[in-house]
């Protein structure tokens, strides 16, 4: 009850406090990865912001609705993993996906199960009119990640989709391009719990053609300060045509 | 005015339906299934662009922000549960969040403008259904808003539709920062107040 002194304390209402401000939006990234740091491990915090997100609701009811492009769609679908591997999926509790097991089983069973994934992800199909679209699966040495990247040659865009990356505190995962004979060269750094967009610049985006190798290093925060990998690389995979 | 107009038993039955399909949906997609995901697209995509495009007011950013929004909701509906959230306040709260978080990623953005009542664009047929679903909850939101100080209410609102932080709400209406915290900080607690009275 007692809001004097700084709201943002460490009583109850300071925690309220924050939560509203993280739910309305007022807080600078920092703050925001600090919330959400704090969302993963305080339930209490979770709940409270919660709380606050069914409060403030209705206000999303005064916006507008806006129809988006029917390209928008096309690039979800052709992000999603194919239909082929749905009934496994849907055979899995919590979805094949990000089924942790099915991609040690992926990483560690060899040739045969990396093969069957990576011939099931070349089916999806790029959006019509789109250029011939392009994928790479990133395999772990360890058998205990996995990320998906897909090629928009279009919009020069990557969409890269973590499925059960496994990354060491104070560490960021890069992506890197491997030309053949070349040094390797940043795509920038990735995610490792949520899908992203990441625009390339046109040259690199030429350079990412079939066959190529990428690969996944852990680095700093804030990616690798020397322009090449300077961590250990967690994780490689080839592109693929669709 | 539209907004006035009567819930009626069947109005209020259908949006109760229709929360009802998309957490089902939401149910199916947690399973893997790609037309349940084709489905929660169309029944929600529309707003989510809207939200997206009020807060980072830019066309093909807000496009690629929705795309992220449903591939993480490829990811995550297995998270949402229907006994702690709506399904469209679960799918709003995901997209702002990323649309604010693209908007921080921004390296020199300019102070974000006050949002004008026209903006806000008061379109009851465009959002009838649910405008229907929340109907108790939105006049009961709206009244308390309306006892608070015109200044926390204008800030709190242009923060929630624009997603700007202390700084730039500080900035764009010409007061410290110390005083937009005060004003948000103690308009926040007094809303919450009104809310659980």
């Amino acid at each position: 009850m007692s809001a004097t002194g700084d709201p943002l304390g460490s009583d109850e209402g300071g925690q309220d406090l924050l939560a509203a401000e993280y739910v309305i939006g007022v807080l600078d990234a920092a703050g925001r990865r600090r919330a959400e740091a704090r969302l993963a491990t305080d339930e209490a915090f979770a709940r409270a912001v919660e709380a606050w997100e069914a409060r403030l609701a209705p206000l999303a009811g005064e916006v507008a609705p806006r129809v988006p492009p029917a390209a928008v769609w096309d690039r979800i679908a052709a992000a999603l993993p194919p239909a082929a591997v749905a009934p496994r999926a849907r055979a899995a509790k919590a979805g094949l996906w990000h089924s942790l097991p099915f991609w040690r089983t992926a990483g560690l069973g060899g040739a045969v199960v990396a093969a069957a994934a990576l011939v099931a992800l070349a089916v999806i199909l790029p959006p019509p009119g789109a250029p011939p679209g392009l994928t790479a699966t990133l395999m772990p040495k360890s058998g205990k990640a996995a990320l998906m990247v897909t090629v928009d040659r279009g919009k020069d865009m990557l969409m890269v989709m973590p499925a059960a990356l496994d990354i060491p505190p104070s560490r960021v995962p890069e992506l890197w391009l491997m030309p053949a004979g070349g040094a390797p060269r940043s795509l920038g750094v990735v995610s490792a719990e949520k899908p992203m967009m990441m625009k390339v610049p046109g040259e690199l985006m030429g350079a990412i053609a079939p066959r190529v190798m990428l690969a996944l290093s852990l680095e700093p925060p804030g990616g690798s300060p020397t322009g090449l990998p300077t961590g250990p690389v967690v994780a490689e995979g080839m592109v693929t045509q669709l | 005015m539209a907004r006035e107009a009567p819930i009626g038993f069947d109005a209020a039955t259908d949006a109760a339906r229709e929360r009802a399909r998309l957490a089902a949906s939401l149910a199916a997609v947690a399973a893997g299934d790609r037309a349940a995901l084709a489905e929660v697209y169309r029944r929600s995509a529309a707003k989510l662009f809207g939200v997206c495009l009020r807060i980072l007011g830019e066309r093909s950013e807000a496009e690629d922000v929705v795309q992220e929004v449903y591939l993480t909701v490829w990811q995550r509906a297995a998270g949402f549960d229907p006994r702690r959230a709506s399904p469209m306040t679960w799918l709003i709260t995901i997209a702002r969040n990323r649309a604010i978080d693209r908007l921080r990623a921004r390296r020199a953005r300019p102070p974000a403008a006050p949002v004008e009542a026209a903006e806000l664009v008061d379109d009851p047929a465009a959002s009838a259904l649910e405008r229907l679903e929340d109907e108790d909850e939105r006049r009961r939101l709206e009244h308390c808003l309306g006892t608070l100080d015109e200044e926390p209410r204008r800030a709190i609102r242009t923060a929630f539709f624009a997603g700007a932080t202390y700084e730039e709400l500080a900035a764009a209406r010409g007061v410290p920062l110390g005083t937009m915290k005060s004003w948000i900080r103690r308009g926040l607690l007094k809303l919450r107040a009104c809310l659980e009275s």
